[in-house]
């Protein structure tokens, strides 16, 4: 009987270890330097050099509460290398972090930067960070928070 | 005192340092792109090596302010990285440069080019008037026709001749109009301005133009003569296609230049013109040395009616004139003018060149035909020797037969003959 539960359970491990997903790993997606992309006329942006396009304007309206706050403005767009998306804008407080869903990009997180506004962002790549440099200030960015969530 | 100001210029230190540190990869990227996009139009633009020594020397700051930079911008260049950008600035600098030291070399050939031009129109204009001194007389001996005939060969000889040296001085014009001419500064086509003029360019052309206008109406040509020339001249069109156009661009906005060229171009017209009209000319002349006067013609179509006219009035006139003389017009056509020279010679070039269709050469050998029909009719004697043959052989069968036919019939006697 316990020959049977032990070959019994030997069945079961192997059929739940040949059905788990997948992995390629380790994997590395960071970009080496950040996108600055025009958002056009129906909140659209492209970048051609990763083959990407998507609108913006929910998260532009998420950031002013303003539906058309995303005319005639630029976002700053960078990869950190687990593959979570960060996005900014001038004037905006807050950096977005998105990861992919099917179609879309879903926000991760949100960190507040300032109050007053971002006056000039730029995202540079820093293994293991994203730095946002505002000005004089800079900021260390992970998929947690600011100072790999720290703060 | 000095402890203090070592401290703030290390706090300055520091500070320069932070600020260092807070720049934006993006923007760095941008700035080597930017001045690398500077350089590489400043070596498209170079006037001069001078100016491409200088290039040459910012390369090689640039190079030296972002080589810390490297790893970053072999990402951020891709398909290029740091280093291929670099090679690519480097070849670019050396192909121009070639074509700077090609300008150099082709200054000074078109200095001696320029002489021989000089010593050879000299040279065409005693042949000219020596040849229309010649064509003024009259009546022209077998030794006049060949002296007149070599002076002719002589002046094509020396006309081609020089055509390839101005060709040549066009040619050193092509290195500097190479590129699309909106991208010029005003400062290459002062250049390019200044190279035209000091080397009479357009004069030279326009020379070269007329004097080859001029030879078309000097003395009638042979075929081979025009053949010659038909190629000369598409070479010459071919060459000033390339540049004449552009050089209409580089003098937008200076009248008098672009006169000059669209004199130029009506000059390739006329040249053109006179190359389709020497040739019905000669073709006249060949008819007119054998005593057979033909009205004027310009073109296919007129060649064609005037040939059928003169055979039509050939035809009509048939009995009116001698026969003997009708006979000799003829042959003389025919023989001696149609088949021997035109058809033979002049034919492939006129359908070849689209002055004359196949359809009308046809429809000129069918009127020749029906002309000789009239006029050499065909010698019936051997039909008639013919027809009396067949009816001699017929007859001949017929009366055998009957003679057979007469023996086989058996005899009737009457029984109450007895």
């Amino acid at each position: 009987m316990n020959l049977l539960k032990f070959l019994f359970t030997l069945i079961i491990a192997f059929y739940f270890t040949s059905c788990s997903t997948l992995k390629l790993s380790p994997a590395e997606f960071g970009w080496a330097i950040e996108s600055v992309l025009k958002v056009d006329t129906d909140g659209f942006v492209k970048d051609d050099r990763y083959s990407i396009s998507f609108n913006v304007k929910a998260m532009f309206f998420e950031e002013t509460k303003d539906s058309l706050s995303y005319m005639d403005k630029s976002i700053r767009l960078i990869r950190n290398n687990e593959g979570f998306y960060f996005m900014t804008s001038p004037n905006f407080k807050n950096v977005y972090v998105f990861t992919v869903i099917q179609n879309a990009f879903e926000l991760k997180e949100k960190f507040l930067i300032t109050e007053s506004g971002l006056k000039k962002p730029a995202f540079n790549q820093r293994l293991p960070f994203i730095e946002l440099i505002d000005g004089e200030k800079t900021y260390k960015l992970t998929s947690k928070g600011i100072d790999g969530g720290l703060k | 005192m000095i402890q203090v100001l070592k401290n703030l210029l290390l706090v300055c230190l520091l500070f320069l340092s932070n600020a260092a540190i807070a720049q934006s990869d993006y923007e760095m990227v941008q700035s080597f792109k930017e001045r690398y996009s500077k350089l590489s139009g400043g070596i498209k633009s170079a006037a001069s090596i001078d100016d491409l020594n200088n290039i040459s020397t910012e390369i090689e700051n640039l190079r030296r302010d972002f080589s810390e930079k490297k790893e970053i911008l072999d990402q951020s260049l891709y398909p290029e990285n740091f280093n291929s950008s670099f090679e690519a600035l480097a070849s670019s600098v050396e192909l121009r440069r070639g074509d700077f030291t090609e300008i150099v070399g082709l200054q000074s050939e078109v200095v001696i080019l320029k002489s021989e031009i000089d010593v050879l129109n000299k040279r065409n204009n005693e042949l000219i008037s020596q040849i229309t001194v010649l064509e003024s007389q009259r009546k022209k001996d077998a030794a006049t026709i060949n002296k007149l005939q070599n002076l002719v060969a002589d002046l094509r000889a020396t006309l081609i001749k020089r055509d390839e040296l101005v060709l040549s001085i066009v040619d050193s014009l092509t290195p500097k109009l190479a590129g699309d001419i909106n991208l010029m500064t005003e400062q290459d086509k002062e250049q390019i301005t200044l190279q035209v003029q000091r080397n009479n360019v357009l004069s030279i052309v326009k020379k070269s133009l007329r004097d080859n206008s001029r030879f078309m109406e000097l003395t009638s040509l042979k075929v081979d003569d025009i053949v010659e020339i038909k190629k000369q001249q598409q070479n010459f069109t071919t060459m000033w296609k390339k540049v004449g156009p552009k050089l209409v661009d580089v003098y937008a906005g200076k009248g008098e230049k672009t006169a000059e060229l669209k004199e130029i171009d009506n000059l390739f017209n006329i040249w053109a013109n006179k190359v389709k009209r020497e040739t019905w000319e000669s073709i006249n002349e060949e008819f007119r040395l054998n005593n057979i006067k033909l009205q004027q013609f310009t073109n296919g179509n007129d060649f064609t009616n005037v040939i059928i006219q003169f055979i039509s009035d050939e035809i009509k006139n048939y009995g009116v004139k001698s026969k003997e003389e009708s006979e000799k017009v003829f042959s003389v056509f025919a023989d001696s003018v149609w088949f021997k020279n035109i058809s033979s010679e002049w034919m492939p070039y006129l359908i070849e060149n689209n002055l004359l269709t196949i359809a009308q050469k046809d429809e000129i050998e069918k009127k020749i035909s029906e002309w000789k029909s009239i006029v050499v009719p065909r010698d019936l004697t051997l039909l008639y020797v013919a027809v009396a043959a067949v009816f001699l052989i017929g007859l001949i069968i017929f009366l055998a037969m009957k003679k057979k036919k007469d023996n086989s019939t058996p005899t009737i006697v009457s029984e109450n003959s007895n």
